[in-house]
């Protein structure tokens, strides 16, 4: 396999990169990936793998673009309000790029729907703004072995986590949060910037195209916490909780 | 007393006191929460037999939801 003229052209930027090259343009040209929100976070990040070549695209969620959305989510247009997210997107997207494939998932995942899609995913995108949809993905990427970059911002504060669960003992969502409750703070209570969540949904296509490109990177198997209003990080390396009853030894135990 | 840091802030903190006594007495909610010694999480399951030494830089994060 390679890239056809009009390919090399459009990707020619990737080519000059040594760590991409015509190998990673072919990986991410056969990659299959799930964007699981089309927010603050799954805009940016989608866009950008758009961008990038990404062949296979399955954007999910259930809800309508707001006039409050557009401040952060500039995918979406005003003529777009009161549309559906995903479907406005697929159609942007798809004028960004026409070489890739993208399927829009306009409605609430249940457990087997969210199944059937991280197995085909190559690495799943957690761009979902409540706990519940986190704790769900976390656990379904765990029992697929599948990689899973996870965002979250409010307000002034980002948050990134890389759970490359096709390798053994990494720790998950669970480990690092094992009690989090509906919360606490969101978008719609607390407020948030769009720079803010922009920066962390850019930040997950970044991880997401080097998984995919085979690429290492210091993010995976990392929590990093954003500041955004003093403009200051800090990365801790994740444990795993033996304990921990979804990945933990209590979960594989017979 | 050992000499901490909690989120920053210095602390007196007894020896034979666990992680999670300090995590309870340092904030009203417990929910959702990792916490951090000295650049490493513990996980909840291990605060409890877990005590602080002198020098010890104790920090709480919050898991956030929105996107």
């Amino acid at each position: 396999m390679s890239l056809s003229d009009q390919e090399s052209l459009r990707y020619s930027r990737h080519l000059l990169l040594k760590q991409i090259g015509e190998q990673g343009q072919l990986k991410l040209k056969d990659a299959h990936v799930l964007v699981i929100g089309m927010g603050g976070l799954g805009v940016p990040a989608a866009t950008y793998l758009v961008g990038a070549g990404v062949g296979h695209l399955v954007l999910a969620d259930f809800d309508e673009i707001d006039s409050s959305n557009l401040q952060r989510q500039v995918l979406y247009r005003e003529q777009d309000i009161g549309q559906s997210k995903v479907l406005t997107a697929k159609s942007q997207l798809e004028a960004l790029n026409s070489l890739i494939q993208i399927r829009a998932v306009n409605r609430r995942m249940g457990e087997m729907l969210l199944g059937m899609e991280v197995a085909q995913a190559d690495v799943v995108l957690d761009c979902s703004d409540n706990l519940a949809t986190r704790y769900a993905v976390n656990q379904v990427c765990v029992k697929a072995g599948k990689p899973l970059v996870s965002g979250a911002a409010v307000a002034f504060s980002g948050q990134l986590m890389v759970f490359p669960f096709d390798r053994p003992e990494q720790a998950c969502y669970h480990c690092l949060f094992p009690n989090a409750q509906e919360q606490q703070l969101n978008c719609a209570n607390a407020g948030i910037l769009g720079p803010v969540v922009g920066t962390i949904g850019s930040l997950q296509a970044l991880e997401a195209i080097k998984l995919i490109c085979g690429m290492d990177s210091a993010a995976q198997g990392r929590f990093s916490s954003f500041d955004a209003q003093h403009l200051e990080w800090m990365h801790i390396k994740m444990q795993q909780d033996p304990s921990c009853p979804v990945c933990g030894q209590a979960h594989s135990a017979p | 007393m050992n000499q901490i840091e909690f989120n920053d802030q210095g602390l007196s903190w007894p020896a034979d006191k666990s992680l999670a006594e300090l995590v309870a007495e340092q904030q009203s909610n417990t929910q959702g929460i990792a916490v951090v010694v000295n650049g490493e999480i513990v996980p909840q399951s291990a605060w409890n037999e877990r005590c602080l030494s002198d020098g010890d830089k104790v920090k709480v994060f919050r898991a956030i939801a929105g996107g």
